[in-house]
C-alpha cells in the first residue's frame, strides 16, 4: 500500500495486536474508577433533583423518566471522556487508550448482549406468537349482548367480573373471560370462553395460553442469565453503562482509519481481518440503533432503584379510602356495548385501531386504575393530583396498535373508559392524545421495542437485532483471534494461551445454546397452550382457584427446558469438535423449528390472521436458514481439525 | 382506491426510492464500493438527497410525520449492513470464477 495513510495503518495495528499499551495500568484503573464514580454521581444527582424539583409528582413517571434517559446519555459521555483526558492530542493516540477498554467490554458483556438481542428477536413476535401456539377454538356463537352484573352474579364465579372481547379473533370477536387481571412474572391470565348459545348455557372452554412468549420476553430483559429480574437489574444497567461506553470508544477507534475502509469487507485473507471488517461495518451503520438500545436499557434498568423512593409519595394506598369507596359503588344495570365504545375510540383517535376491550367489573381492594396502567405501561402512571388513581375502579381498558403514532409496547396504546356511562377515564397511553413530554418519552420507548409503522418496522427491528447478534458475535471473535494465537511480539513458547480457550467454548456455547434453548422452547410451545371443554363451569373450581399455580409450573417447566439446552450447548462446545458440535446444535435447531411449523400448520393455526402468517413467515427462513447452514458445513470438503479456533 | 390500497402504494413508493438513496449513499461511501462513471459525485449526492425527501414523503401518509423519519433511518441503517457483505460476497466469487 504505498499510498496508505500512516493514521489508518496505525489503527489497524492497534485492532489487529490489542496487546499494545499505551498507558500504564495503574492509571488506566484510576481513570475508570473516576468514570464509574462520576456516573453513581450523575445518578444520585438526577434523584436529587427529581426530589428537590418535585419532578414526580408533578409530572409523574415521564418527568422522571426523561430526567433518567438524560442522565445515562450524560454518564456515556462522561464514562468514555474520562478514560481519554490527558495530554495526547492526536487521535491515533487516543484511540489507543481506549482499544484494551473496548476489547474487555466486548469480551466480558458480548454474550450476554448477544443473547439478550437474540431473544429480542423473537420477543417482537411475542403476542403472535401466543395466537400462534393456541389450538383454534371450535366454532362459538357470537356474541349478541354483553352479559350484566346480575347475569354473571348467577352463573360465574365471583371473580370473573372481568370481560374480555378479542377483536383480532376471526372469524367472529370472542368473548372470553380472564380468570386474573395479570399474574406475577408477567404470566397471560388463563381464560374462560363460554359457548354462549344462550346466557343459560353453562358450557365452557377453559384456554391456558402457553408461558413461552413470557419466558422469552424475560429472557430478553434478563440478558439470559437464571436470577430473578430484581437482582439482575443492577447488574444490567452497570452492562449498559459499559456498552455505551464501548459504542463511543469504538467510534474513538474507528477514526483513523474510518473513511478509507467504511464500506470493505474482505472475505479473503486471514479471518481475523473479516472480522474486523464485519465488527466495524455493523458497528458504524446500526450506531443509533445500538445507542437508543444502550440508553432506554440502561434507563429500564436504573428506574426500579430510584422509583423505589418515590413511588409512595405517587400512589398512596389507603386500605381504608378503598373499602370505604368500595362498598358505595353502586353498579347500574348495563354497559355500554363494543360499537358504542369503538366508535366514540375513532372519533377521539381515528388512527388507533383496537384489539381488545377489558370491561372490568369487580375491581379488587389492591386493584387501582393506576395499578393497571402500570401493569399494561411500565413507566407510565397517572399525576398525582388526580382523585380517581388512588381508588379501584371498574372500567373499560381498550388496548390495540396505530401505525401512524408510537406506541410504549408493541400492541400497546390503550385508553380507559367508564364501562357504563362511556366517558373518557385516561388517555394518557393513547399516543395521539399525549403533551409533548410524554409523546418524547414514548418514541423513545417505541424505538427500543420497534412498536411503530407496523408490521414493516417489526421485521427491520428483526434485522436490526440479528445485525446486532452479529456485531457482538464478531467483537467476541476479533478478542479471541487476537488473544488465542501467538502474537508475533510474544516469546513464550506456548501457542495457545488457556483462558482464551475457555472463554472461546463460552461465548459460542453460550450463543448456540441460547438459539437451540429457543427453538426447542418454540417448538414445545403449541403443545404447552391447552384448550379444556367444561359442561358446566362448576366443575372448575379447582382450576379456578388456582391458576397462578398452574402457569407458574408451566413457566418453571419452560424455563428447565431452556437452560437444560443451554447447559448441554456449553458442555457440547467444551467436549466435542467444534465441526461436529455445530452441525449437531444447528441440526437440532432446525428440526425443532420445523416440527413446530409442522404441527401448527396441520392445527390450521399458523394462517389465522396477518400477525401468525408473519410469525410462520419468520419461521420458516429462519428453519431454512438453520438447514442452510447445516448443509454448508455438511458440504465443506475438508472439516477443520479440533484444535482450530473461529 | 380504498385507503388500504393506497397506503399500500405510498408504502412500495417509499421503499423503492429510500432503496435507491441507501444504493446512492452506500456508492458514495469510501471502502470498496461501486462506482458507475458516468454517476457524478454532485449529480449522485443530489440524487440521494432527492430520492430520500420523496421516500420520507411518500412514507408520511403511510407512518405519520416521525414515523416515516425513523422508517426511513431503520431501513437504510439495515441495508447499509448488508450491502456491503452481499457485494463482497458478489465480487469475491467473480474474481474466483473469473479466468
Amino acid at each position: 500500500m504505498p499510498t496508505a495513510h500512516p493514521l489508518g495503518h496505525h489503527h489497524h495495528t492497534l485492532l489487529l495486536y490489542p496487546s499494545v499499551k499505551n498507558t500504564s495500568p495503574s492509571s488506566f484503573w484510576k481513570r475508570l474508577l473516576i468514570g464509574l464514580l462520576s456516573s453513581f454521581f450523575i445518578m444520585e444527582g438526577a434523584y436529587q433533583t427529581d426530589k428537590i424539583l418535585i419532578i414526580s409528582q408533578t409530572y409523574g413517571k415521564t418527568g422522571s423518566s426523561l430526567l433518567l434517559l438524560g442522565s445515562c446519555l450524560l454518564c456515556f459521555f462522561v464514562l468514555t471522556g474520562c478514560i481519554g483526558i490527558g495530554t495526547r492530542h492526536k487521535i491515533y493516540q487516543l484511540a489507543r487508550r481506549y482499544q484494551t477498554l473496548h476489547g474487555w467490554i466486548g469480551i466480558t458483556t458480548g454474550s450476554f448482549l448477544s443473547i439478550s438481542f437474540l431473544a429480542g428477536a423473537v420477543t417482537l413476535f411475542a403476542n403472535p406468537l401466543q395466537e400462534w401456539s393456541t389450538p383454534p377454538l371450535p366454532p362459538i356463537q357470537p356474541l349478541v349482548t354483553l352479559p350484566t352484573n346480575n347475569d354473571t352474579n348467577i352463573f360465574f364465579p365471583s371473580q370473573l367480573h372481568h370481560y374480555r372481547i378479542n377483536l383480532t379473533s376471526s372469524p367472529s370477536t370472542r368473548f372470553s373471560l380472564p380468570i386474573m387481571l395479570r399474574l406475577p412474572l408477567g404470566l397471560p391470565s388463563p381464560q374462560i370462553i363460554p359457548r354462549y348459545s344462550t346466557i343459560n348455557d353453562q358450557s365452557v372452554y377453559y384456554l391456558q395460553p402457553t408461558t413461552v412468549p413470557c419466558f422469552i420476553g424475560g429472557l430478553h430483559r434478563r440478558m439470559g442469565l437464571p436470577l430473578p429480574e430484581p437482582w439482575v437489574m443492577p447488574l444490567i444497567g452497570i452492562i449498559c453503562l459499559f456498552y455505551g461506553l464501548a459504542l463511543l470508544s469504538g467510534i474513538i477507534l474507528l477514526l483513523p482509519g474510518m473513511w478509507r475502509n467504511l464500506m470493505t469487507i474482505h472475505l479473503k485473507g486471514h479471518k481475523r481481518r473479516l472480522w474486523l471488517d464485519v465488527h466495524s461495518l455493523l458497528g458504524l451503520c446500526s450506531l443509533p440503533f445500538h445507542l437508543i438500545i444502550a440508553l432506554t436499557t440502561a434507563m429500564f434498568a436504573f428506574f426500579p432503584l430510584i422509583y423505589t423512593f418515590s413511588d409512595a409519595k405517587i400512589i398512596p394506598h389507603s386500605k381504608h379510602n378503598t373499602a370505604l369507596i368500595q362498598e358505595n359503588i353502586v353498579y347500574p344495570p348495563h354497559l355500554i356495548s363494543p360499537d358504542t365504545a369503538l366508535s366514540y375510540l375513532h372519533k377521539l383517535a381515528p388512527t388507533f385501531q383496537p384489539h381488545t376491550l377489558d370491561y372490568i367489573l369487580n375491581p379488587l381492594p389492591a386493584d387501582t386504575l393506576t395499578r393497571r396502567i402500570t401493569l399494561r405501561a411500565p413507566l407510565y402512571t397517572p399525576n398525582d393530583p388526580l382523585p380517581y388513581t388512588k381508588t379501584p375502579h371498574t372500567s373499560l381498558i381498550i388496548e390495540g396498535t396505530d401505525q401512524h403514532n408510537p406506541m410504549i409496547g408493541r400492541d400497546r396504546n390503550s385508553v380507559t373508559l367508564n364501562p357504563y356511562t362511556g366517558t373518557l377515564i385516561d388517555a394518557q397511553n393513547l399516543s395521539s392524545q399525549q403533551p409533548l413530554s410524554r409523546r418524547l418519552l414514548t418514541w423513545c420507548l417505541a424505538l427500543h421495542f420497534g412498536s411503530f409503522g407496523g408490521e414493516f418496522v417489526r421485521w427491520l427491528y428483526v434485522i436490526l437485532a440479528l445485525c446486532g447478534v452479529a456485531f457482538f458475535h464478531s467483537a467476541n471473535q476479533l478478542w479471541l483471534n487476537a488473544h488465542i494465537y501467538k502474537r508475533p511480539h510474544q516469546k513464550t513458547s506456548s501457542k495457545i494461551a488457556i483462558p482464551p480457550i475457555w472463554l472461546s467454548h463460552l461465548t459460542e456455547g453460550s450463543l448456540m445454546g441460547c438459539l437451540l434453548g429457543l427453538c426447542s422452547i418454540i417448538a414445545l410451545s403449541p403443545f404447552t397452550a391447552r384448550i379444556i371443554f367444561l359442561t358446566d363451569i362448576s366443575h372448575a373450581t379447582h382450576i379456578l382457584n388456582t391458576p397462578q399455580t398452574h402457569m407458574t409450573q408451566a413457566y418453571r417447566h419452560i424455563s428447565l427446558v431452556y437452560y437444560t439446552c443451554f447447559g448441554l450447548s456449553i458442555l457440547g462446545c467444551c467436549l466435542l469438535p467444534r465441526y461436529l458440535y455445530r452441525i449437531i446444535i444447528l441440526t437440532g435447531s432446525a428440526t425443532a423449528l420445523s416440527i413446530a411449523i409442522t404441527v401448527v400448520m396441520l392445527r390450521h393455526a399458523a394462517t389465522q390472521n396477518s400477525a401468525t402468517l408473519s410469525l410462520t413467515s419468520a419461521l420458516i427462513i429462519a428453519t431454512l436458514s438453520l438447514w442452510g447452514g447445516v448443509l454448508y458445513l455438511l458440504l465443506r470438503r475438508s472439516p477443520p481439525s479440533p484444535q482450530s479456533h473461529p | 382506491m380504498s385507503n388500504i390500497d393506497e397506503q399500500s402504494i405510498f408504502f412500495l413508493i417509499g421503499l423503492v426510492l429510500s432503496s435507491i438513496s441507501t444504493i446512492l449513499l452506500w456508492m458514495h461511501l469510501p471502502g470498496k464500493t461501486p462506482h458507475p462513471r458516468y454517476l457524478h459525485r454532485a449529480r449522485g449526492l443530489s440524487l440521494l438527497a432527492s430520492s430520500a425527501a420523496l421516500a420520507w414523503a411518500a412514507w408520511i401518509p403511510v407512518f405519520g410525520l416521525i414515523g416515516a423519519f425513523f422508517c426511513l433511518g431503520g431501513w437504510t441503517m439495515s441495508l447499509l449492513c448488508l450491502l456491503p457483505i452481499l457485494w463482497a460476497i458478489i465480487t469475491t466469487h467473480y474474481s474466483s470464477t473469473l479466468p
